[in-house]
């Protein structure tokens, strides 16, 4: 039943081709100790790969894109071969870590993948969520997945009631626990899938967990402030940590679980020894909330990844230095830090964090997280200029027209980059026809385009479709006045929902691509982009009555109600006045010709003044932004027309 | 010529009192059946409202009841809770002094004989399906300072308007001179434009909202009045004649046309009704109040602008009365936009706010302040919104065992996930968020409705217990540490009742604990000096300086106050059936088996705040 199906939403990012900074928070690291790489994972979709070695010269290394939201967690396994990625997209990705391709797509959750876990001995990995389920995939498998061989079983692990911010298992795979809003903290063997045990004692959400090699200990972070170390043998809490001033969402035990580092909202990563929780020290004080920790090669030090882009790399103290003085000082603050500056530092980019779509709706203002504002052009999916750090608010009104096109695309900011939703339902994507003149596109007057269109035939331009052929035998290729970026990432998904592909505009041409695309377009799409059919045009309906100051001969004082075009300009109805209205009053064919030849000389805007609530109207003005900005309402719109000229 | 049909002064008052009760008294004259040699005639009397749809096939009290020393007893636990309480809030339980000082010893009380009442309690009679009213009206009745604060407005109202008379008289006499000082022009400067300068927004609603105000006033005066009557005709087993509350109700349907026709309704759809119709009336008197002071200041530019008076009310009230559910916001013009903003501390502004023409009790009596909290569960950064409530909401049957059984319906905590994610403004995106109900403030006067006809009409009858003292679940009591008392708690003073299926039918029977509300510091007029001294101007003092106090206390206590009882009981407040019960036997009635086993579940539960320590 292809009317059950949810409909399809097709998006498209704007960035650069290449983005070698994070442009939103980063989410999770990963570090490969042989090969001295850093991964992390970010908020805007894009896992990034860097050099950990010495110096300070450009660490970026390479790019892994196929996400098309956070990022929410990544595992090295296979000893650095390859990477699993799990992401709000609700998909979990399976990489070839070295070269960054991404090498399969699992499909199985319903909701944001919010964690995994990694059992190493036995290249085993979990996933959960905000679906409440947990699977257990076999790295092997999952890496041997093929075209024709796509099939994997999962095991899952049922029983948890509310959604999973958090997973650990112990390198040999027998202890796997879970922490979610239900606020207790769930145990399996993974080896079963046996519910062990339920350990209750957080009063808030559960986002970070650790397991100790052996599976007996568990150290839990809460939104609740609170560090908790439990005892799975004996299935208590041991001791509760209270370091942190507000909730703990990233845990890193040391190797033989005797020292736990931590971190959270209050920024500050801090060191805490296990069985004497008074001896703890605080590391650093980061600059946002502190979202993962992990170790660098030699254990000495800790990388830190915050809600903001930047990652840094922070000295631990020696762990026997730690001793209770900070606690028995009672007053710890930020100027006890142990370190005030970073080892490491990779900088991160900005995050688009407010947005204006002008008037026009093509162009679109935005200010990023340093207050920089950009210009976009939405139409060819491109920057049209940096402005600099310039008042935002000031610009937007500079760039105030009156001019009225409806809207026909949305705006999402949740990735820090420019990701175009084409509308849907109330938002009609081919609601926007405007003159191709107007537009910039050509010099010719009197054409007609629908940006949605445009932007589809551009988008979808490298399709080797086999509709697109026109009736020469030629090949039809994009929308004949433009394309966009070929690094241009074109998502179609579930409304709202979902990602179902993502591909960039530039690789449609190959045959894998053009196959998926021809499961995964939706008709309506087809029909505009490579049939080129013109979508319908939108009709405006309105009256037209003689102006009170004007006494029409003809006494027409009938309400005319007309439709059109709603892009036709005022020139245009004052046309329609002079030959319909004032100058067919001359039944006589041959006077009509005459009449038609003298206002060749004169322009119907001479002769007849159209009028909009007493207001004279530009005859360049079109209708919808009559009825926009000056009628001001959608029903019972009225013209009104005054003959200057007879 | 008077200018409208308001009580026009303390004089007109007592007068129309008088004419009223006589009025009465005509119209019933000799009902012989109502006329019961003891409690038990009235149980087996048989049914005069025949026309009402849904008898209850058992009365909740079809025996006989003792007002005992029992009773009393049963009710120290209570008292000791009252005694330490602060002045303003009542629950107070007389010790005979209060009797007298309405003239009437308890020794020579003529009824402590042979029958059981202490002292005649006044009924209302159905006027055909109209126990939805009586059982509302009976609440309100013995609502710690209800009535007291009601005589207060709508006397305050008979003043200003007497008031504006004069201002008509002299402006009519000046001609020309007073008209000039509306700056109007053509039009004189008569009482009516006066009146409608005072409700800017008048309309045709707003005056019948007074009206039905005044008419509320009035049927307390009647009750009272009966009472009196009977104390005084010397009779020893008289007992008021059932009152007919038919012209507050005629009044009522005019504020609102859903209690036209003889169906039966929603008693909580009434309560609702008649706080906002007071409020409203509140609301007009301060308008007008003001407007007459800067008449009276001779402030000719003043037509056109807001009175200061009204501003400096507005500021203190409108945060509590910014919003009393939708309708409300729809009513009243003027929002102000600082909801979670708290009184300020200082008792003296509150006394004086309090003793103010058109202070709006009801707000701060009626109102709490709920605070609603979202988490987004990413960054956990929380948004908050503060709400004015009245009566809360609560689910039948949850946690029936629980210790505080509104508490966990009340302090509610939900997800928003799965389809109903929420958009947080700092991520940008949308993400599972925690939402969650908590009360900055809870109000003197705590009204809880159990929602017994969620959904369909089908009733839920599963018990809910009713604790007759409950813990406060304001936010500062709420978060206090396990081993601290609370600040405050809640005593229960009324439970309406409903008998039956269906909303729209059945049987409502109101029980309220009458208490002697006669020996309560009245701020309005023991405390005039400090007040009026305050309030800045000479014509305010004049017009609203509060008699001193006389020997018997505030005036509402001789006019519209439920006489003193001898004794703090239960009242069965079944239209014109209406007697004392045992706490046992009110107790029983709200437990789980009850041995008097009846169809009747409470609906409306009424509390009142008393302080502790």
């Amino acid at each position: 039943m292809a009317n059950m199906r949810k409909k399809t939403q097709v998006s498209f990012v704007i960035r650069d081709e290449e983005e070698r900074r994070h442009k939103n928070g980063v989410s999770s690291l990963q570090l490969d100790p042989i090969q001295g790489r850093l991964y992390s994972a970010g908020r805007d979709g894009i896992i990034r790969v860097w050099h950990t070695g010495g110096g300070t010269q450009d660490r970026y290394i390479q790019s892994m894109e196929h996400h098309t939201d956070w990022v929410n967690d990544i595992v090295l396994c296979c000893g650095g071969k390859n990477l699993i990625s799990a992401s709000s997209d609700t998909t979990v990705k399976v990489w070839n870590a070295p070269k960054g391709f991404c090498m399969s797509t699992l499909r199985t959750h319903k909701d944001y993948v919010r964690t995994l876990a990694y059992a190493k001995d036995k290249e085993q990995v979990a996933s959960a969520g905000l679906d409440r389920a947990i699977f257990l995939w076999d790295v092997n498998t999952l890496t041997a997945l093929t075209a024709s061989n796509n099939t994997v079983t999962t095991s899952s692990l049922v029983g948890n009631k509310e959604s999973i911010y958090s997973l650990a298992m112990n390198p040999p795979g027998t202890i796997l626990v879970s922490g979610s809003t239900e606020k207790v903290l769930r145990v399996w063997d993974p080896r079963n899938c046996s519910r062990l045990m339920k350990l209750k004692g957080h009063s808030d959400n559960v986002k970070a967990l650790v397991v100790s090699r052996d599976g007996s200990q568990c150290v839990s972070g809460s939104s609740d402030g609170t560090i908790k170390l439990w005892s799975l043998s004996q299935q208590r809490c041991v001791s509760t940590i209270r370091v942190h001033s507000e909730a703990v969402w990233a845990l890193l035990a040391t190797e033989n679980f005797t020292h736990i580092i931590s971190g959270g909202r209050d920024r500050l990563v801090i060191i805490t020894e296990l069985r004497n929780p008074d001896n703890f020290m605080i590391v650093c004080e980061e600059t946002a909330p502190i979202l993962k920790l992990c170790f660098t090669a030699d254990q000495q030090g800790v990388w830190v990844a915050t809600s903001d882009s930047d990652i840094n790399c922070w000295k631990l103290p020696p762990l026997n230095s730690l001793n209770s003085d900070m606690y028995n000082q009672n007053n710890y603050n930020t100027n006890n830090v142990y370190q005030t500056q970073p080892l490491h530092h990779i900088a991160g980019g900005r995050a688009i964090k407010h947005y204006t779509v002008l008037n026009g709706k093509r162009h679109i203002l935005t200010k990023d997280t340093a207050n920089n504002v950009v210009l976009y052009d939405v139409l060819k999916a491109c920057k049209v200029e940096d402005l600099g750090e310039v008042d935002y608010e000031e610009e937007v009104k500079k760039c105030f027209k009156m001019i009225y096109v409806p809207n026909w695309f949305n705006v999402d900011l949740k990735t820090g980059m420019l990701t175009i939703h084409l509308g849907q339902d109330e938002t009609d994507c081919f609601s926007a026809w405007v003159s191709a003149k107007e537009a910039g596109l050509t010099t010719e007057m009197d054409q007609k385009v629908n940006f949605g269109a445009l932007l589809l035939q551009a988008l979808l331009e490298h399709w080797n479709h086999p509709n697109r052929v026109n009736e020469a035998g030629q090949k039809v290729i994009g929308n004949n006045f433009f394309s966009v970026p070929l690094h241009t990432p074109l998502i179609f998904s579930e409304v709202g929902g979902r990602t179902l592909y993502r591909l960039q505009v530039g690789d449609a041409g190959g045959e894998t691509e053009s196959n998926l695309l021809m499961e995964t377009v939706p008709s309506w799409v087809v029909d505009v982009a490579i049939e080129m059919a013109a979508p319908k045009l939108n009709k405006l309906p309105f009256y037209l009555l003689p102006h009170s100051s004007c006494q029409s001969k003809q006494d027409r004082q009938k309400k005319d109600r007309l439709v059109a075009n709603d892009f036709i300009q005022c020139r245009k109805v004052a046309e329609h006045v002079v030959e319909k209205i004032v100058g067919g009053g001359d039944v006589n064919g041959a006077s009509a010709a005459k009449n038609s030849e003298e206002s060749v000389n004169e322009s119907p805007e001479e002769r007849v003044e159209l009028l909009c609530c007493d207001q004279v109207l530009d005859p360049n003005m079109d209708l919808r932004t009559v009825r926009h900005f000056i009628w001001k309402s959608s029903v019972e719109f009225t013209l009104h027309y005054r003959v200057l000229k007879q | 010529m008077p200018v409208n049909s308001l009580l026009e002064n303390k004089r007109g008052v007592e007068k129309s009192k008088l004419s009223l009760s006589l009025n009465r008294n005509n119209a019933n004259k000799l009902s012989n059946e109502n006329k019961p040699a003891s409690l038990k005639n009235i149980c087996i009397r048989p049914e005069t409202s025949g026309n009402k749809e849904n008898n209850p096939a058992k009365r909740p009290f079809g025996g006989t009841y003792h007002n005992t020393l029992q009773a009393a007893k049963k009710l120290k636990p209570l008292t000791d809770v009252a005694k330490i309480q602060e002045s303003r809030l009542v629950v107070q339980v007389p010790l005979g002094n209060s009797a007298m000082l309405n003239g009437h010893h308890p020794s020579d009380n003529q009824y402590s004989g042979s029958t059981q009442w202490k002292a005649p309690i006044a009924t209302l009679s159905n006027l055909g399906n109209t126990c939805f009213l009586n059982s509302v009206l009976y609440t309100l009745r013995y609502a710690p300072q209800f009535v007291h604060n009601l005589h207060h407005l709508v006397s305050d109202l008979s003043r200003v308007e007497q008031k504006l008379g004069s201002i008509r008289l002299k402006s009519s006499s000046l001609g020309r001179s007073a008209a000039g000082l509306a700056s109007s022009g053509t039009r004189s400067w008569s009482s009516k434009d006066l009146l409608s300068l005072g409700q800017a927004d008048s309309s045709a609603t707003k005056s019948k909202i007074q009206i039905a105000t005044e008419k509320l006033h009035e049927t307390y005066l009647s009750l009272r009045a009966a009472e009196s009557k009977c104390l005084h005709c010397g009779a020893t087993d008289a007992i008021p004649e059932p009152y007919a509350a038919d012209s507050f109700l005629a009044a009522l349907r005019e504020v609102n046309s859903t209690f036209e026709g003889n169906r039966q309704q929603d008693a909580h759809e009434l309560l609702v009704c008649i706080l906002d119709s007071i409020r409203e009336t509140c609301r007009a008197l301060g308008a007008r109040a003001s407007r007459l002071q800067l008449q009276e200041n001779g402030d000719s530019n003043g037509i056109g602008r807001q009175p200061n008076l009204d501003v400096d009310g507005g500021k203190t009230l409108g945060n509590l009365r910014k919003s009393w559910k939708k309708r409300k916001e729809v009513k009243t013009n003027e929002k102000r936009n600082s909801p979670s903003e708290e009184r300020p501390p200082s008792p003296d502004p509150e006394k004086e706010e309090r003793s103010r023409p058109g202070w709006d009790f009801v707000a701060d009596d009626f109102e709490g302040m709920m605070v609603v909290r979202t988490m987004c569960l990413e960054c956990e950064a929380v948004t908050e919104k503060a709400q004015a409530v009245c009566e809360l909401c609560v689910p039948v049957g949850e946690d029936d065992t629980a210790e505080e059984p509104f508490r966990s319906a009340c302090l509610s905590s939900e997800y928003l996930r799965d389809q109903n994610k929420y958009w947080c403004e700092r991520c940008l995106r949308y993400n599972e968020a925690r939402r969650s109900v908590a009360y900055s403030r809870l109000p003197r006067l705590l009204v809880l409705q159990l929602k017994r006809f969620s959904g369909g009409m089908e009733k839920i009858t599963r018990h809910a217990p009713t604790p007759l003292l409950m813990p406060c679940f304001c936010e500062p009591c709420a978060k206090r540490a396990p081993d601290h008392e609370p600040a405050h708690r809640y005593i229960l003073w009324a439970v309406i009742m409903h008998l039956g299926q269906t909303l729209t039918g059945g049987h409502y029977v109101a029980y309220a604990r009458d208490s002697s509300q006669a020996d309560t510091k009245c701020e309005r007029e023991g405390g005039g000096d400090a007040s009026t001294a305050n309030s800045g101007s000479s014509f305010m003092r004049s017009l609203f300086n509060r008699p001193r106090p006389s020997p018997a206390g505030c005036t509402a206590n001789e006019c519209c106050v439920p006489r003193t009882r001898p004794e703090a009981c239960w009242l069965a407040c079944d239209d014109d059936l209406v007697k004392p019960i045992s706490n046992e036997e009110f107790e029983d009635l709200l437990s789980a088996e009850p041995k008097m086993r009846s169809a009747a579940t409470p609906y409306l539960l009424f509390y009142v705040k008393s302080e502790i320590g």
